[in-house]
């Protein structure tokens, strides 16, 4: 399901600026058992990077 | 239990009475899948042809498809529809943004609104509740002051604001509703009827889930409908410069194909040197960066910064109809102008297509000596003149002076001014149109023939090559197809401006139907294969045919161009002497209501076509209404 309830992270845009933020919560666990975590994998501008 | 896909409430808002009910998605969903589908079948439905546009009992629709708020892309569209203050047929208009996945994860899929509020008020849905709350304070407020007011209030920086501006509290016939301070949906004076009913905005934030049927195959076609658009040979560059900026550099088809008319459509064929100056490429420097709407792997709208100058602005927005509205139709040439006009428009709620048209209409009667400074309130209306463009635009939101001449449209204006000034008002079935139709003839057949008057989102044809776009072979069957096409995008809540990218090597956009068909059938459960799917993009185009008919009362005599495109060639460039050939409109006409299946000599839609669609409903209404051949 696509629920933003179950999301550990949040993007937001400030429209006076267009400055872009993404913000996440204690419960992220980068997907922990998934190659790659889905919402770089499935980000659809390709904006999210890991940085390890 | 809901349906997967859907939020699975459509909420109705009674402004009069206060009243707020709700009903399930899934009475309509099966039929018409969402959006506008949904919204057509009520409008046709439940509103009767007695009701002008701007009577509360008018009906005001929102709705979002399926595919909204999910991984598929370009799933953003909010469809808002209505009975329009130009044409008193359908009136039908679009956005992107971020206000449709907020309103399904606030839950609903469509808002009904009807009546008049007493009092200004904007619509507050969370979480599976709504709520109507006092605007007081924000009536008179541009459309982005309102997002800020009402962002302060709820101390959220996240709530999605949809709403009017000074333009839609005025009823300006050009009005529109402006998403996210920059997404609007123009045309049909939505914004006019938004006014008429005392609702400022509707906001709305949420956090309700949206299933799926069939999580695996869903997400199969997203990664199809992704490794395709990656495919497209510009995909990077749209990225790094947006469509305007890769379509629309100097030298691009584009400025030569008819689709932005020069002073009020006396020409189709703009300066090169003029074309320099507000090209694509010039305009680069103002775009601090390219934005996206949700759910969109490509990203069109620009961050537009004029860091100093008497055009001081900045703001998201500036789009290839911009350089029509603001460039070529009033022979602008200062980009900086340009921009502060187009941003302008936003903070007003001005459909800068519609109100280009009247402002460009009054420009040539400045030129014709039909109107003085006496009448513009001391404004000198010569072409390129981009001051006067601007203080028009905010006469014309506020009904100020000789703004307020102008804010019923160019039909009204044309008819008050008279001296042949309708000669050359540019509008379709009574809506100003801003499109050039005499050089691209599927361009221009879409924009004729289309429900929504005028406008380039039903059928239209988009093509850059002087081969396709010059001729007259075969347009009356891609419109036909398109028009299908297009109400399965506006259905499901798909973009139109991006959805090429799911079938770019070919010149027909409807071969992206089968990965619409494919995300939508594994999302919901529904079985839509192709061939479904485009029939109920026939039905849904069908019933706004029949509103038509029934509220607006047109017939084939409003299927031809306005009078200065069909007797006036183009001036000069590379087609001049172009001009639509009467003889071959004809013959396109009847072609494309024999591919409908409607009546020949009036244009109307038959009984056998409608039962055949499984609208006998529709077909009884309108033989009760005498409108059947």
């Amino acid at each position: 399901m696509f629920s933003p309830s179950r999301s550990s992270t949040r993007v937001s845009r400030d429209n006076d600026t267009a400055v872009i933020t993404l913000s996440m919560d204690s419960t992220c666990d980068l997907c922990e058992g998934e190659e790659t975590p889905l919402c770089v994998k499935y980000c659809a501008c390709g904006a999210r990077k890991v940085s390890r | 239990m809901k349906p997967h896909g859907y939020a699975g409430r459509i909420l109705r808002v009674d402004l009069t009475e206060g009243r707020i009910t709700e009903e399930p998605t899934i009475r309509y969903a099966e039929r018409y899948v969402g959006g506008r589908g949904v919204n057509a079948r009520i409008l046709f439905d439940e509103l009767s042809p007695s009701v002008k546009p701007l009577d509360p009992e008018n009906m005001l629709l929102f709705g979002v498809g399926p595919l909204v708020g999910t991984l598929s892309p370009f799933c953003s569209r909010v469809s808002i529809d209505t009975k329009s203050p130009f044409t008193g047929g359908v009136g039908s208009a679009n956005c992107g943004g971020h206000l449709g996945a907020e309103m399904k994860y606030a839950g609903y899929d469509n808002l009904v609104v009807t009546g008049r509020a007493e009092n200004p008020v904007y619509l507050w849905l969370s979480d599976g509740e709504a709520e109507l709350v006092d605007a007081g304070g924000l009536w008179g407020k541009t459309t982005w002051d309102t997002e800020r007011a009402i962002r302060s209030s709820r101390n959220d920086n996240e709530v999605r604001v949809i709403g009017i501006g000074p333009a839609g509290e005025n009823q300006v016939k050009s009005a529109c509703i402006i998403s996210d301070r920059a997404k609007a949906a123009g045309g049909s004076g939505v914004g006019a009827v938004m006014g008429s009913k005392n609702l400022k905005a509707v906001a709305t934030r949420g956090i309700l889930p949206v299933t799926v049927a069939e999580p695996e195959r869903f997400i199969e076609a997203v990664d199809s409908a992704r490794r395709k658009i990656e495919q497209f040979p510009k995909a990077k560059l749209y990225r790094e410069d947006g469509y305007y900026g890769v379509e629309s550099v100097y030298g691009s088809p584009a400025w030569e194909a008819g689709f932005r008319p020069v002073r009020n459509g006396q020409d189709d064929y703009w300066d090169p040197e003029k074309i320099k100056r507000v090209a694509g490429d010039t305009i680069k420097p103002y775009r601090k960066k390219i934005l996206a709407c949700f759910g969109c792997p490509v990203g069109c709208m620009p961050w537009m910064v004029v860091p100093d100058g008497p055009y001081k602005v900045e703001g998201e927005g500036w789009w290839n109809n911009s350089s029509n509205s603001f460039c070529t139709r009033v022979d602008c040439d200062d980009p900086e102008a340009a921009i502060k006009a187009h941003l302008l428009t936003n903070q007003l709620g001005l459909d800068g297509d519609n109100a280009s048209v009247v402002i460009g209409w009054a420009f040539e009667c400045y030129e014709k000596g039909l109107l003085t400074e006496e009448d513009t309130d001391g404004l000198e209306l010569t072409w390129g003149n981009h001051d006067a463009v601007i203080s028009l635009l905010e006469k014309l939101a506020y009904r100020e002076g000789f703004g307020g001449f102008l804010a019923d449209g160019v039909k009204a204006a044309a008819e008050r001014l008279g001296g042949g000034s309708d000669e050359f008002a540019v509008h379709i079935k009574g809506q100003d149109s801003v499109d050039g139709i005499r050089v691209s003839k599927g361009w221009g057949f879409g924009v004729v023939t289309s429900p929504a008057a005028g406008r380039h989102l039903r059928g239209a044809i988009h093509s850059f090559s002087p081969e396709r776009f010059l001729s007259y072979d075969s347009v009356p069957w891609m419109v036909y197809m398109q028009e299908q096409y297009k109400a399965i995008l506006d259905m499901t809540g798909t973009c139109l401006y991006n959805n090429g990218l799911l079938s770019w090597e070919t010149e027909a956009s409807g071969h992206a139907a089968h990965h619409l068909a494919e995300l939508t059938s594994s999302l919901t459960g529904m079985n839509l294969d192709v061939e479904r799917f485009t029939r109920m993009g026939l039905q849904v185009h069908n019933l706004e045919k029949a509103f038509n008919t029934l509220h607006g009362g047109f017939t084939r005599r409003d299927d031809y161009p306005p009078k200065r495109y069909w007797e006036e060639p183009v001036k000069s460039g590379p087609y001049a002497g172009e001009r639509i050939d009467h003889e071959k409109w004809e013959h396109m006409l009847d072609e494309y209501y024999g591919l409908h299946g409607w009546d020949l000599e009036t244009g109307w839609q038959t009984r056998e076509t409608l039962v055949s669609l499984g609208l006998t409903d529709v077909a009884d209404r309108l033989e009760a209404a005498g409108r059947l051949p």
